[in-house]
């Protein structure tokens, strides 16, 4: 009777921690910037002024505030232009973009849109890099992604790294979490995470609820955590990314990967945020919203608060959670309408 | 023999081995089609160096012995790039005169481009030039110069 009415309480206590957290994530800002966007959400941050930019896979890029959405730079080679945009983060005030694996523009923001400020280049390897996310943190560039480092053709053996760190002036430093594969994979259309939190790194794949944590003092892999995995987790499986005997793209390659992308719990997106880290997971629950955010301790990743929510996290900016709301508008069918949520665990604010 | 007979017995075989060399021809021996390299007038070329100083292309080549010139676009796949100038540098230790000559319109870009390579010189032709007076049916595409004509040439592809 005793392990019942302990049993009880500490259930009241878990759904009660819970519900605290639901309740006090509210909407406080709606935006209808009216426009149209087609692609799903590649890149996206919110800058110094609580707008967002983002990249969409059909678009290109867009600056978005709440009453307009204006192109945040055009195509082409020019200095202020982009041809590609694999990676989005701060760079001081201003928004760095890894436009190729070895070429990094800086854009500085003036006048309420964003001008080129300079570029970066790096001195990159001679192998294909497929670069998914980026950071600049105490003097280093930091590049998650597929980089093949080297081949041994008699054995049938590639050798890859998945984090590649840069000096300030572009020298490459370091290689980390290096694989060998003896086979066909499809590891690059996976996606790659990385963040800083204190004198730490850290380093995610979109599959694995771990964390590959790289010491800034030596730039080694200092430690993995495992992630405690929430009941929801649908893991996705192996054969996908290592698909055995199989060579090339096969078939209906883009539906299937579509389809492995949006039917496992991978991770969408990933911020370090007052000292959480925060981790944007599909649900893949008809009974549950269609996202869980996972508010990890930063210090010792133990999972502290779990919110769940049907819109697309872009970014968070003080306290305020940025979300394109209905999903991923490439996607999710009710993400349709280009509507920007707003929301926050404190009180409601003025729109801006 | 009938006349008949004779039509069938001579007819027939010319008929089949021509319809025979026909398929042969048309859909089973391929042709290796080794592409398209041509450059019009080569003294009207002009390309700029590092240092934005804009020279004709005639005064940078070997005027005795083949010079070797490696042509391509930043954007051109990034291992047939490092493939070409690593080709350079071998030709040019066996004792040739060799040049990267990047496709550009901004020679900032190709300074800060080239300064993540092991290699030089480095030139950039502007586009317009490029397609004035260039014909290459894909690149990058490495060829030699000689009494300003186009000796040899390689396209590097993946």
């Amino acid at each position: 009777m005793r392990h019942i009415k302990a049993f009880r309480f500490i259930l009241i206590f878990i759904v009660s921690i819970t519900l605290w957290g639901e309740e006090n994530f509210k909407l406080i800002e709606k935006w209808d910037p009216g426009d149209e966007v087609v692609g799903r959400v590649g890149e996206s941050i919110v800058d110094a002024d609580g707008h967002v930019v983002c990249t969409f896979y059909k678009s290109g890029s867009r600056l978005i505030t709440p009453n307009k959405i204006i192109k945040f730079a055009p195509y082409g080679q020019g200095p202020g232009d982009l041809t590609d945009m694999r990676a989005l983060f701060h760079f001081g005030g201003d928004i760095a973009i890894v436009e190729r694996p070895e070429k990094i523009k800086i854009f500085t923001k003036k006048d309420s849109t964003y001008v080129w400020k300079k570029t970066v280049w790096l001195k990159r390897g001679k192998f294909v890099h497929v670069v998914q996310d980026a950071i600049y943190y105490k003097n280093k560039w930091f590049l998650a992604g597929l980089e093949f480092v080297d081949f041994d053709n008699k054995k049938n053996l590639q050798y890859a790294s998945f984090l590649k760190i840069y000096e300030k002036n572009g020298q490459p430093i370091e290689n980390l979490i290096k694989k060998t594969f003896d086979g066909p994979h499809r590891f690059h259309e996976m996606n790659y995470y990385v963040a800083a939190y204190k004198d730490q790194v850290l380093f995610l794949v979109e599959n694995e609820m771990k964390v590959h944590v790289v010491g800034l003092k030596d730039l080694s892999i200092k430690k993995e955590v495992n992630l405690e995995t929430p009941g929801f987790y649908k893991k996705k499986p192996d054969e996908f990314y290592s698909p055995k005997g199989k060579t090339g793209a096969g078939k209906n390659y883009l539906s299937v990967l579509e389809h492995w992308k949006t039917s496992y719990s991978r991770i969408n997106k990933v911020i370090v945020e007052d000292s959480f880290l925060l981790l944007q997971v599909r649900t893949c629950s008809e009974k549950l919203k269609r996202f869980a955010l996972l508010f990890y301790n930063a210090g010792n990743f133990k999972l502290e608060k779990t919110i769940y929510t049907d819109d697309l996290l872009l970014g968070v900016k003080e306290g305020k959670y940025y979300f394109f709301a209905g999903g991923d508008p490439g996607r999710d069918e009710e993400a349709e309408d280009f509507i920007i949520n707003v929301y926050s665990f404190g009180e409601k604010s003025e729109k801006k | 023999m009938k006349r008949s007979d004779l039509f069938f017995n001579i007819a027939i075989p010319v008929l089949f081995v021509g319809i025979v060399t026909l398929v042969v021809y048309k859909f089973i021996i391929k042709e290796q089609n080794p592409g398209l390299f041509a450059v019009k007038e080569l003294s009207n070329i002009s390309v700029v160096d590092l240092n934005n100083n804009k020279l004709a292309l005639t005064d940078l080549l070997d005027k005795e012995n083949e010079t070797y010139c490696f042509l391509f676009e930043l954007t051109n796949c990034y291992s047939c790039i490092l493939e070409g100038l690593e080709d350079l540098k071998k030709i040019r230790k066996a004792g040739s005169f060799c040049i990267a000559i990047v496709v550009h319109d901004l020679i900032e870009e190709v300074q800060g481009w080239s300064n993540t390579q092991d290699f030089s010189p480095f030139f950039m032709i502007k586009k317009i030039d490029f397609y004035r007076n260039i014909q290459s049916s894909t690149m990058p595409v490495l060829f030699s110069l000689k009494g300003g004509e186009v000796k040899r040439f390689r396209f590097i592809t993946p």
